[in-house]
């Protein structure tokens, strides 16, 4: 159990999101880097849909109220516990009464703080992903109190996780969707060949691909039907500037579609800071789906990328701090 | 154009829209909410999730389920089964009567918008207050009606580029319909009165009221009258009176 002393004033609960609801006009939510959520649920050994608190910005400071197990995934944020450094990629054990403290991410733009048993959190619409902009839970905000939703006995050892390789990408792959063919072809190349850069117009929804040059827009723009819209779209707005749409993205909108980023790339994109800069390419219906399945293969061996902390004593500037028997400790509880 | 119609088209990679027309038109939203109700009715394992737009129905699939081949071979049976823009509405619906204050310092694009729509102040207020506009949809954000279709007067563009913000339960108009907004937004639609209908509010049993197939007209208040109604609104009704539609 964790209070909240401080954190940035966008962080909030997420899980694998909502399915469902969109006939009524809710959006699909839900961890914006959902890889996260798997290494979070490899490292505690638990449902990859277990509630975990999606940290942006500055990370933030929690005081640890219960002995707990946490795991720290997704963008990198410099970690610790009292003043001692905790690796990240990890799970680790918290003592009751100690502090741990979490900087700004160093590589991507959303991390996950994960607790064993899950975060206890409301269920709103059958999914704990808050998204406070559309009136559905809150942020997390300080003297919050953080509690498993399950308290489970049995011992664990603290690992580390090789994340999944998503950080440094720069081209991402598009399939068709059913407005590309608003765009003329002339239209695409141009799209194909541009290079963008992440725009600091970014958040939750969505994000705003800055380029040189004019914009990309279909005729009869601003008086096309309102239809589907879902996370990895691109769209263009009035103007004809596009706007990668992620997890908090409306259900609805009459802005044109060029294509749409297939799910293995989407926490990928999300993840890259303002100023990174990203190339589209389309692919085949068929590739995508070949690269979708190896995904999910990849997600369903996820525990084979977990390690046992290697502790060399030789490194470790204060051996009698470091806690060596976590999982002992945790069966005690 | 319509002799394309009903089509079916993708949804990026695990999505299948069954589009009716590519313009609003009544018939094909009456045509995209039947035929989305009847293959929901058929249960099958691989449509995860569907949903309407205003023309269209959308399937989420799931090809580990059921190969794509197949999924698209049952729907375009189904599609084939029937005309589908003959459909009736769905049953049990609903009249909305949501008191509104038009343009002032609330609305401040009303003026503007009638304008381009060539009537009067007196002529627009007639108009919302009397027509009844059907919700054609539920989308965008919790609760959000789509409503129409006005007459061709309102068939206004979108404006480029999108404005600041507009207030939560603000109405909103462009290419022949009105749309009362859930939340604050940024938008390209004109703003030309403002409600204290809350379209989603967990405040309230039921969430969101609306449904496609409800109708919505407007009673003109002022805006001294609607501080009185925000005054008291935690249940986010805003005034509303809520009648039966009998068939």
């Amino acid at each position: 159990m964790l209070e909240v002393i401080s954190t940035s004033g966008f962080s909030s609960f997420q899980d694998m999101g909502r399915n469902g609801f969109r006939s009524q006009g809710i959006s699909r939510s839900g961890a914006a880097d959902y890889y996260a959520l798997f290494e979070g649920a490899a490292l505690l050994d638990q449902n990859p849909n277990s509630t975990a608190l999606e940290l942006i910005g500055n990370g933030g400071k929690f005081r640890v109220l219960q002995d707990c197990m946490v795991a720290l995934t997704g963008a990198i944020m410099p970690a610790s516990l009292d003043q001692k450094p905790l690796s990240w990629n990890s799970s680790h054990y918290l003592h009751g009464g100690s502090i741990l403290e979490l900087g700004a991410p160093q590589n991507g733009r959303y991390s996950y703080l994960h607790l064993r048993g899950g975060f206890k959190a409301p269920k709103i619409f059958n999914s704990s992903s808050a998204q406070p902009t559309a009136g559905i839970g809150k942020y997390t905000r300080p003297k919050d109190i953080l509690e498993p939703l399950e308290k489970i006995p049995d011992a664990l050892k603290c690992q580390t996780i090789e994340p999944v390789d998503r950080f440094e990408a720069t081209s991402f792959r598009l399939v068709e969707s059913f407005q590309t063919h608003l765009f003329t072809p002339k239209t695409i190349k141009k799209f194909v060949n541009t290079e963008f850069s992440i725009d600091n117009q970014a958040n939750r929804g969505g994000m705003k691909l800055a380029h040189t040059g004019s914009g990309f827009s279909t005729s009869n723009q601003l008086k096309i039907i309102s239809d589907m819209i879902i996370p990895g779209d691109i769209q263009m707005t009035g103007s004809g500037q596009p706007f990668v749409l992620l997890s908090d993205c409306q259900t609805i909108g009459g802005y044109p579609r060029i294509g749409c980023i297939i799910p293995p790339d989407l926490p990928a994109i999300a993840q890259l800071t303002t100023g990174r800069t990203v190339k589209f390419k389309f692919i085949s219906r068929d590739e995508a789906n070949r690269i979708a399945s190896e995904d999910l293969k990849c997600l369903e061996i996820i525990k084979e990328r977990c390690l046992e902390p290697i502790r060399d004593p030789q490194k470790m500037a204060d051996l009698l701090n470091f806690n060596l028997i976590d999982g002992a400790v945790w069966a005690k509880n | 154009m319509t002799n394309n119609f009903p089509k079916m088209n993708f949804v990026g990679l695990d999505g299948i829209l069954v589009q009716f027309s590519d313009e609003i038109r009544e018939n094909a939203n009456s045509a995209a909410l039947a035929f989305r109700h009847e293959v929901e009715q058929k249960n099958q394992s691989s449509i995860i999730e569907s949903a309407n737009s205003l023309t269209s129905a959308y399937f989420r699939i799931d090809t580990k389920i059921e190969p794509l081949d197949s999924i698209l071979n049952f729907l375009n049976e189904m599609l084939r089964e029937k005309n589908w823009y003959t459909s009736k509405l769905p049953v049990d619906r609903k009249l909305f009567k949501i008191p509104c204050v038009f343009g002032t310092e609330l609305a401040p694009q009303f003026e503007k918008v009638i304008k381009l729509a060539g009537i009067s102040r007196s002529q627009a207020i007639l108009e919302f207050t009397t027509t009844r506009t059907r919700v054609m949809t539920i989308g965008f954000s919790p609760g959000q009606p789509y409503a129409g279709l006005l007459s061709k007067k309102w068939d206004l563009p979108r404006l480029a580029e999108v404005s600041k913000s507009v207030p939560k339960s603000a109405l909103v108009c462009a290419i022949r319909q009105l749309i009362i907004f859930s939340n604050s937004t940024p938008t390209g639609w004109h703003h030309i009165g403002q409600t204290a209908f809350e379209c989603f509010n967990s405040n309230r049993q039921q969430p969101i009221l609306l449904r496609p197939g409800d109708e919505i007209t407007f009673v003109e208040i002022s805006s001294g009258e609607l501080s009185q109604i925000n005054n008291n609104n935690a249940d986010g009704l805003g005034g509303v009176e809520i009648m039966e539609i009998r068939n």
